[in-house]
């Protein structure tokens, strides 16, 4: 297992992680990125303000 | 041991001498548990409740790839799982999320507690019930509330429960949780959690940092959660 921050750029700023995560690899941190985003991305939706800068 | 057992029971309800004994003697040992441990395994056929004496536990859920819902946090004074005293087994785990320290209250000790004083086997079915509530108002914010009034909600809540055990004032409490564990309270993930205490920080709400929640405003706070306290039936109803 290793600590991997995931730290997010966008139009919105940048939200650092200071806390990281705990994964097995780069590919399980791949993953949680993608999981991270869509979860930020998906309610931005929702909301009617989706902002992809960054 | 059990004080902050009981200033959560006396908050609602009067408790007499005699059935502050009978609930003491009810607690047969302690036993300390470390961070992030497993408590009781979902499935598990229980024999005793588990009163919380110290720390943070939870209920939590779990998915076969690993992921977690946690359904309510307990804090000291709570019996974690009173329900087991009916159900004999649990549908879901009882985690550690700090250091706990737990009493044991075997079920036939709670039986005799309860027969003996009738009273309190109101008092504990209130607490079921209350328990009840809590899982409702979480559903209300997983199904309909905004990340922000998801976790706005959860602080305002932690800031009651905690004040009635004394561990929480106006300006705020100590919440030794990280953001993967409140991620998981709320159906959020820990990135997503970080950029909405990032954005709760900006509306000066409030700020989660080292373990601390500092209450900037807690009308904002109230409002931008919807929160009512009334789901915690606050009223003092002694009988």
């Amino acid at each position: 297992m290793q600590r991997f921050y995931m730290h997010v750029h966008n139009g919105f700023g940048s939200v650092l992680d200071e806390e990281g995560l705990m994964l097995l690899d780069i590919d399980a941190a791949v993953r949680c990125a993608i999981d991270n985003i869509r979860s930020i991305v998906g309610e931005e939706a929702r909301s009617g303000c989706v902002d992809l800068r960054g | 041991m059990i004080e902050r057992h009981l200033m959560r029971l006396r908050a609602r309800d009067t408790i007499s001498a005699e059935e502050e004994a009978a609930i003491r003697s009810v607690i047969t040992e302690t036993r300390e548990i470390g961070a992030h441990r497993t408590i009781v395994r979902a499935g598990t056929e229980t024999t005793a409740c588990t009163l919380l004496l110290d720390g943070l536990a939870c209920r939590a859920k779990d998915m076969r790839d690993g992921q977690r819902q946690i359904t309510e946090l307990n804090v000291a004074g709570d019996f974690i799982d009173l329900h087991g005293f009916t159900l004999k087994r649990l549908d879901h785990s009882l985690l550690a999320l700090t250091k706990v320290k737990v009493g044991v209250a075997p079920h036939d000790r709670v039986k005799e507690l309860v027969e003996a004083f009738p009273h309190l086997g109101r008092v504990y079915w209130f607490s079921t019930n209350l328990d009840a509530a809590i899982h409702r108002e979480w559903v209300l914010s997983l199904g309909r509330r905004t990340a922000l009034g998801r976790l706005a909600n959860l602080f305002c809540e932690l800031q009651v429960r905690l004040g009635l055990v004394g561990l929480s004032d106006e300006g705020g409490y100590d919440l030794d949780l990280t953001q993967a564990d409140l991620a998981e309270c709320m159906g959020l993930t820990p990135v997503h959690v970080n950029r909405t205490l990032r954005e709760m920080r900006e509306r000066e709400l409030l700020t989660f940092r080292e373990g601390r929640v500092t209450i900037i405003d807690a009308a904002g706070l109230r409002k931008a959660a919807e929160f009512d306290p009334a789901y915690l039936y606050l009223e003092r109803r002694a009988e």
